[in-house]
């Protein structure tokens, strides 16, 4: 299916917001971006309620890219909260965070993510990463790609299959 | 550098310095020294007053704080301590040398030009100040004279007072721990503000020292004048004049800080004020003094750069900028954060007031930015304090709870600033002289710090704030601070609070000097009076300039400095200059009108060259401006900083054609040639220069516009590297502290391996004790499951090594023995031990012993058994009655008369068989030859014969008979034997002639000769023997040696029973034990206890034994003392259960400790794990502008800036892998790992499958089936593997494909390794898994360290990488209980293996 929503980025580092969208920009991936800077907005946002009541610039998102350490309500909370909403059951939730714990890991599938990414510290990796989500979430088609060798370092696969990791 | 507080109002303080200075030239002055106590501060006083000399020169105001109910009696109680006149202050009072002054109740007072004001307090609860309110006082009317001594006292009041008083340069002292409250003075000191920490009779003496001091007696010569030093000028001038100097050079060269543009009065007094302090009268000696003292320099630079700062200093101030600026800086449409430049921070107060009003401000009108506010200092221990954030409760007295709930964090006795609030203050350490400034700042705040520096430098720093301003950004100056020649730059936003914002579209030239290198700041200071002479200050520019002009009868010209850009119009320079279309520009040549751009050009830079002035004349303008011909000049002004020249230009008489100046007489006269010739021509070639002009002019331009563009790139650059670099040294302060943790944590791993080296030593004497003890010895826990036992103990309970911890029950032991349980239990629920003696299932005796197991707390927490062999005893006791059986039997049944004769055949001896037998008494036997007895009835011819005869002949005859008659017993046949007797060497031998009478039996003889026998034995053993009679159980006989056991006679034996000579407690054990022998003929017992007649306790041993005798019984008790043996045994036992106990001590100490390391080391863990994720943020900004600015700017940066913003980006991923690999190794070590079996070929398929670059490098593995299965954790193992592969591909030859083989091995490790003894566990066999490569291999040497953290054998240039993952490796192989190791040569490929524990099949 298709999908015409933007992508919800839920991250108070505007640093980070900065270099996705340009990232979003060298890709050439076109999809627009929402962002919301700390949890309680993200709330409002999928709820359609506070600052966000009017769903004409705020329409609902095809994808959420969900950091975990967010200010006034943890992104893992956030989380639940999606994942108990019949509307949003089926929008993919994508977590990018710096936090690599095992712990994190666990919890966020758990919870229901679809997918579980570390921030990169090289520009040129987050645009490999951009690339990786549009491919996948964005492509159209049910087949998903094969994570790319090079960004085996930063999508962590569920707990159950051990990952490898290359020093 | 910093903020200066003002206490005094502004007109107040500025009054106050030239009047109090006319004060101290008409008055001699004299130091004046602030007394604060508060409670216990009576006791201080008295003690601080006894011990000051009455002439002490100085004035002395005591503040207390008094009950403001109460009159005070406080000046008649001191007035009897000291005879310096005391008096109570009243208003108005002028304070004079060697008086006291004390303040009255329910007043402030304060000090202005040495006169005392007293104005009323205001009632109401909360702390006083009024020791803060007058030391303040005294320190800005008194300066240096002013002195504070704070004594006991609770509360913080004082320590503001004293800051303010070191601040002006005045001493500063405070009570030690003497103070009865010490909270006074302990915040004063730790303020940092206070010189001196005594008791208050060493503060008595210390203020009389300093009175006589020049320094505080206001006698202190200037160090230097400020005149350069003349001819006339003393020596001493002169060599103070030198130390002076000498001192600001060592000052530079300890802090790279030039002191020599500081005002030089202030430098002055401080120096003059670290003398007085160190005793140091001369600043000669003073420099000598600190020259290498790294301590007192430091304290020197602290003072230099010392000052009073606060939060909010000046709420007026931060009032108008709330109105004005806040509105601005928050409305900005950028997206980018506030940035805020806080120069000379100090300790950060300021900077996190700024931050405090601004982020209150964005929340009250809801608008919230990003702040980032840079605050920079000279002093990096001030920053330390800053990044720190701690402030005492004194330092935030003014702060308002609802700012202290909002944005502080009480701890540690003061409150610390909010993390968020932190993160917004970056701490640098910036010199505003010789650093390159920040830039794009939105606001710079530089309070009070010009006023410290000389009007030279004050020029040189304003133009940097305008650099580092954006457009229209703002500056904040302290009040009495001006911006100078700069007020066209600026506007003026605030007059009285003096905020300015920049005037959008000018920019000045910034200057900033680097560094210079140290010796030749060396060689200008020592030139520094000579250099103030001949720089005149760059204000006298323009005058100069007015000098040349007015010489020159001003002509129309115009100032330029060194960029060409013009500084002043002068007179009408329309005709030759005119403004360009486009951006506004000063640029002289862009100017120019046409035709005079090149000639001025070539005139400037010839003037530039040789310094000197250049004239041209007769040169054209275009058609376009007229055609005139000008002359002008360019004169290089001299005696200036910068290089600036002076431009006239004047009209050439007439027009050009008729114009013929001498100079350019060859091209004029072509050119007349031309136009003669061909006037067409000439004007086809003037069209053509003319275009060529403009081509070249244009040129000329773009590369002017894109040198500009590079300069403000480069200064980007440099602040960008700037805040880098600040990030970078907050980054290091957390390296330090985690190394420092891990130090701590490092010693207690020493710590811990010596105590397990002690363990292992006792663990191993008790080993040896327990194999070389010759018993059975288990203990056990109180659930009766084994703890240890002995080999001995092996045996007789059938016990194996993994028996340790099972139940006792389940053991099938080989005792006859039912009730072993519950004697155990008895044991442990009374305490008391159990004796038995028992018998294996072979037939052995053992002595069982049961005791409690009793801890060091002496709690019982087991049993302990002990098993002692005791057959052989049992044995040897079963001989010995046999034996005396048999003797007992023959003596009863020798029966017939012996008799013993001597050489000379008298008789010696003869039994009483002898006697009773031939009815003759001892008296007539012994001593008589055998042939006189009886009437010489011995006298027989035949045995005359053989007596004779036996001692020569050693011969001996039996069976003589002889029938003879006895006189006394009538006629008797007797058979007489005779034997030679041999007693010993010494004696003679005698012979033993035994008589048989025959006449009656055979029978009756033997029994009599067995009974002497028997009673030789009896009367001769060395055991006690009792016999009684099983009828009565009464004693019938008693050997002697009874007697010796006991004490007791033989008559006091005879007739009494066993119990009552205390060989059985009572007459009913007693009966038992021959009811015992009577049923089983024998009755043993070795756990006796008696008492002798003396009454000493002994232990014996019975044995009894059942006999016939005739047709009765007897029994016969052997006794014997066994007191010693049981003696060593019971301390044998006691030696054992110490040992036990220490065993089990031992034992738990050791697991104790374990568990306190194994938390501590968890808890670093997590700590770095959290460190490290921390760091990634910055990193991934650092890294992410880096990459950004090489985009943005790639095509105006030149290469060099290129590579270096690459080398920042590489680094910074270099850091993010190390990051990741640090992560990576303490996730090896946290979580728990439970080890299952593993099929190891999946895991190695798994990860080929998953690193898609083995494929890419033709990775060819080998794998030798099939592969054994191993113990592991499978995620664990994914990495190892995925590390040695990985290893395999890349430490290869470049252009080999890679080869690797794999197969397993199986060990069996029979012997227990110490490692395996020390944790119980058995070592099973264990699987070693081979890799072979054929790589470049590793040398011997390297080996050794390949598996640490950290280690490369390779430099990073030739493989890539951060050496953890084999450490990684060994962590995650360690943790499942196995090890790693390697075999390789260079060139030979490696070979590494791990060893994990094999899959057993049951």
């Amino acid at each position: 299916m298709k999908k015409t929503g933007p992508i919800l980025q839920v991250e108070d580092d505007e640093n980070d917001v900065m270099f996705l969208e340009l990232a979003m920009e060298t890709a050439g991936c076109k999809i627009p971006i929402q962002v919301a800077t700390d949890g309680r907005q993200a709330l409002d946002y999928l709820s359609g309620s506070g600052d966000f009541a009017d769903p004409q610039p705020h329409p609902e998102p095809s994808l959420v890219l969900l950091d975990l350490r967010l200010p006034k309500v943890p992104g893992l909370d956030v989380l639940k909260w999606i994942r108990r909403q019949p509307k949003l059951k089926t929008v993919p939730v994508i977590v990018l965070t710096s936090s690599e714990a095992t712990r994190d890991i666990e919890d966020a599938y758990q919870l229901g993510a679809d997918s579980y990414i570390v921030k990169p510290v090289n520009p040129g990796d987050l645009v490999e990463i951009v690339k990786y989500i549009c491919d996948t979430w964005f492509n159209g088609s049910r087949k998903k790609p094969a994570i790319p060798e090079r960004l085996n370092r930063f999508i962590k696969r569920p707990p159950h299959k051990p990952s490898v990791q290359l020093t | 550098m910093r903020t200066r507080r003002n206490l005094l109002t502004k007109a107040g303080r500025k009054k106050a310095s030239p009047v109090s200075k006319a004060y101290s030239s008409a008055v001699k002055p004299f130091p004046i020294v602030g007394v604060g106590a508060s409670a216990g501060g009576l006791e201080a006083f008295t003690q601080l007053l006894k011990h000051l000399p009455a002439d002490s020169g100085m004035g002395f105001v005591l503040v207390q704080h008094l009950d403001p109910d109460h009159e005070s009696a406080l000046t008649q109680i001191l007035t009897r301590v000291t005879s310096i006149p005391i008096c109570e202050v009243t208003n108005n009072l002028r304070v004079e040398r060697n008086h006291i002054y004390v303040i009255p109740p329910k007043t402030n007072m304060a000090i202005a030009q040495g006169v005392l004001k007293l104005q009323p307090r205001k009632a109401g609860p909360g702390p006083q100040h009024s020791i803060d309110f007058f030391f303040e006082s005294l320190a800005h009317d008194q300066r240096e004279s002013a002195i504070g001594v704070i004594l006991s006292g609770s509360a913080t009041d004082g320590t503001l007072g004293m800051e303010a008083i070191k601040a002006e340069g005045g001493v500063t002292l405070a009570q030690d721990e003497s103070a009865k409250y010490d909270s006074m003075p302990r915040s004063a000191i730790s303020a940092g503000c206070v010189d001196f920490v005594l008791s208050p009779e060493n503060i008595a003496k210390e203020l009389a020292r300093i009175a006589r001091h020049p320094y505080v007696a206001g006698k202190q010569e200037p160090l230097v004048q400020h005149s350069s030093p003349s001819e006339g000028e003393s020596d001493a001038a002169e060599s103070r004049h030198n130390g002076f100097k000498r001192i600001l050079l060592q000052l530079r060269k300890h802090s790279g800080v030039d002191f020599s543009l500081y005002k030089s009065s202030t430098i002055q007094r401080r120096i003059a004020r670290r003398m007085m302090l160190s005793k140091i009268d001369k600043p000669e000696k003073y420099y000598n003094f600190i020259r290498g003292k790294p301590n007192e320099l430091e304290a020197l630079y602290s003072d230099l750069l010392i000052s009073v700062t606060g939060f909010f200093r000046d709420p007026a101030a931060f009032e108008a900028l709330r109105e004005k600026v806040f509105p601005k800086l928050i409305q900005q449409p950028r997206d980018e954060p506030v940035r805020l430049w806080v120069v000379g921070c100090s300790t950060g107060q300021e900077a996190y007031s700024l931050a405090i009003a601004l982020t209150e401000f964005s929340e009250k009108t809801g608008r919230s930015r990003k702040l980032r506010i840079f605050a920079t200092d000279v002093n990096e221990s001030l920053l330390q304090k800053g990044r720190a954030g701690l402030y005492t409760k004194a330092v935030l007295s003014d702060m308002s709870q609802e700012r202290l709930r909002r944005f502080f964090v009480p701890e540690d006795g003061g409150y610390r600033i909010a993390k968020f609030l932190r993160e917004m203050v970056i701490f640098a350490k910036q010199n505003l002289i010789g650093d390159p400034p920040f830039s794009r700042m939105d606001f710079v705040s530089c309070r009070n710090v010009l006023i410290y520096l000389d009007q030279e430098l004050q020029q040189r720093i304003l133009p940097i704030f305008h650099y580092a301003l954006r457009p229209a950004g703002f500056l904040f100056l302290g009040q009495s601070e001006s911006i100078g020649p700069l007020v066209g730059d600026f506007e003026i936003v605030d007059k009285r609070y003096k905020i300015f914002s920049k005037k959008v579209g000018i920019r000045t030239p910034l200057h900033y000097s680097s560094r210079q290198p140290a010796e030749k700041k060396e060689a200008a200071i020592h030139q520094v009076p000579a250099a103030q002479e001949v720089i005149p200050s760059q204000l006298s520019t323009q005058r100069e300039a007015d000098r040349v002009t007015i010489g020159r009868f001003a002509p129309a010209g115009v100032l330029i400095n060194n960029q060409l850009q013009v500084l002043q119009f002068r007179g009408d320079t329309s005709p030759f200059l005119s403004q360009p279309a486009g951006a506004a520009s000063f640029h002289l040549l862009k100017m120019a009108r046409e035709g005079l751009m090149l000639p001025l050009r070539g005139a400037i830079t010839k003037s530039k060259k040789n310094n000197e002035l250049v004239r041209r004349e007769g040169v054209r303008l275009s058609h376009s401006s007229g055609g005139r011909l000008v002359n002008f000049e360019v004169v290089p002004l001299k005696h200036l900083k910068e290089q600036c020249y002076l431009i006239f230009f004047e009209e050439a008489k007439g027009r050009g054609d008729q114009f013929d100046p001498p100079q350019l007489e060859a091209p004029a006269r072509l050119r007349s040639k031309a136009s003669v010739e061909d006037p067409g021509r000439v004007a086809e070639l003037e069209a053509e220069i003319a275009e060529m002009r403009d081509y070249l002019q244009s040129i000329q331009e773009e590369a002017e516009a894109s040198n500009e563009e590079l300069q403000a790139s480069n200064e980007e650059v440099n602040s960008a590297n700037e805040e880098l670099q600040s990030v970078n040294e907050e980054l290091e302060t957390s390296k330090e502290e985690l190394e420092s943790a891990n130090e701590e944590l490092t010693t207690i791993n020493d710590e811990m391996a010596a105590r397990n080296a002690e363990l292992n030593r006792s663990n191993a004497d008790l080993n040896n004790l327990h194999a070389s003890v010759n018993m059975g010895i288990v203990l056990l826990t109180r659930d009766l499951a084994i703890r240890r036992f002995t080999p001995m103990a092996e045996k007789l309970f059938n016990l194996v090594a993994t028996d340790i911890g099972r139940p006792l029950h389940n053991v099938r032991h080989n005792l006859e023995l039912e009730d072993l349980e519950e004697l155990l239990n008895g044991v442990i629920k009374t305490g008391s031990q159990r004796e038995r003696e028992v018998k294996d299932r072979k037939g052995r005796w053992y002595s069982l012993r049961i005791r409690p197991y009793r801890t060091l707390e002496n709690d019982v927490d087991g049993a302990v058994l002990v098993l002692l062999d005791i057959s052989a005893i049992k044995h040897g006791e079963e001989q010995v009655a046999l034996a005396r059986d048999h003797s007992e039997a023959i003596l009863r049944t020798t029966g017939y008369p012996l008799v013993v004769l001597d050489s000379d055949l008298r008789v010696t001896t003869a039994n009483s068989a002898f006697y009773k037998t031939f009815k003759v008494i001892p008296g007539e036997t012994v001593g008589s030859l055998i042939y006189d007895l009886g009437n010489g009835q011995w006298d027989i011819p035949k045995l005359r014969e053989f007596l004779q005869d036996i001692l020569p002949s050693n011969s001996s005859f039996e069976d003589f008979e002889v029938t003879h008659d006895f006189e006394s017993i009538g006629r008797r046949t007797m058979l007489l034997n005779g034997r030679r007797l041999d007693a010993g060497r010494s004696d003679p031998p005698s012979i033993l002639l035994a008589i048989n009478d025959i006449t009656e039996s055979k029978q009756l003889e033997a029994v009599r000769l067995s009974e002497i026998r028997y009673r030789r034995l009896f009367e001769a053993a060395q055991d006690g023997v009792l016999i009684v009679d099983p009828g009565t159980l009464r004693i019938t006989d008693a050997n002697p040696f009874m007697t010796q056991l006991l004490g007791y006679s033989r008559e006091e034996f005879l007739g009494k029973e066993l119990c009552e000579i205390g060989l059985f407690k009572n007459r009913a054990a007693c009966e038992a034990a021959f009811h015992e022998v009577k049923k089983k003929r024998f009755y043993r017992s070795d756990n006796l206890r008696g008492n002798t007649k003396a009454g000493k306790v002994k232990e014996f041993e019975i044995i009894s034994n059942l006999y016939d005798e005739g047709d009765h019984q007897v029994i016969q008790c052997n006794i014997r003392d066994i007191t010693e043996r049981k003696q060593s045994e019971e301390l044998l036992r006691l030696a054992k259960d110490q040992l036990a106990h220490q065993a089990g001590e031992l034992e738990r100490t050791v697991r104790e400790r374990t568990g306190h390391l194994r938390n501590a080391v968890q808890e670093l863990e997590a700590f770095s794990y959290t460190i490290s994720h921390d760091m990634r943020a910055p990193l991934r900004a650092m890294v992410g502008f880096a990459n950004l600015t090489l985009i943005e700017a790639r095509n105006k940066l030149n290469p060099i800036v290129q590579e270096h913003m690459n080398r920042i980006i590489t680094a910074g991923n270099r850091l993010d892998r190390l990051i990741q690999d640090v992560l990576s190794y303490s996730r090896v070590m946290q979580g728990e790992i439970r080890l299952v079996p593993v099929d190891l070929e999946a895991v190695i398929q798994s990860v080929v499958e998953q690193y898609s670059g083995f494929e890419a490098h033709h990775l060819d593995l080998k794998i030798q089936r099939p592969l054994l299965q191993v113990l592991g954790h499978e995620a664990s193992l994914t990495q190892c593997i995925a590390n040695l592969l990985s290893n395999a591909v890349k430490f290869i030859k470049p252009g080999q494909v890679p080869h690797v083989s794999i197969w397993t091995e199986k060990r069996t490790t029979p012997v227990l390794s110490r490692a395996d003894a020390r944790t119980g566990e058995r070592s099973g066999p264990m699987v070693r898994v081979w890799f072979e490569d054929q790589g470049i291999g590793i040398a011997p040497a390297d080996q050794s360290r390949i598996f640490s953290m950290f280690e490369r054998v390779h430099s990073s240039q030739e493989f890539e990488g951060t050496g953890i993952g084999l450490a990684i490796m060994r962590k995650a192989v360690e943790r499942m209980g196995g090890k790693v190791g390697l075999e390789s040569d260079i060139g030979q490929g490696t070979k590494f293996w791990f060893e994990l524990r094999a899959v057993e099949s049951e």
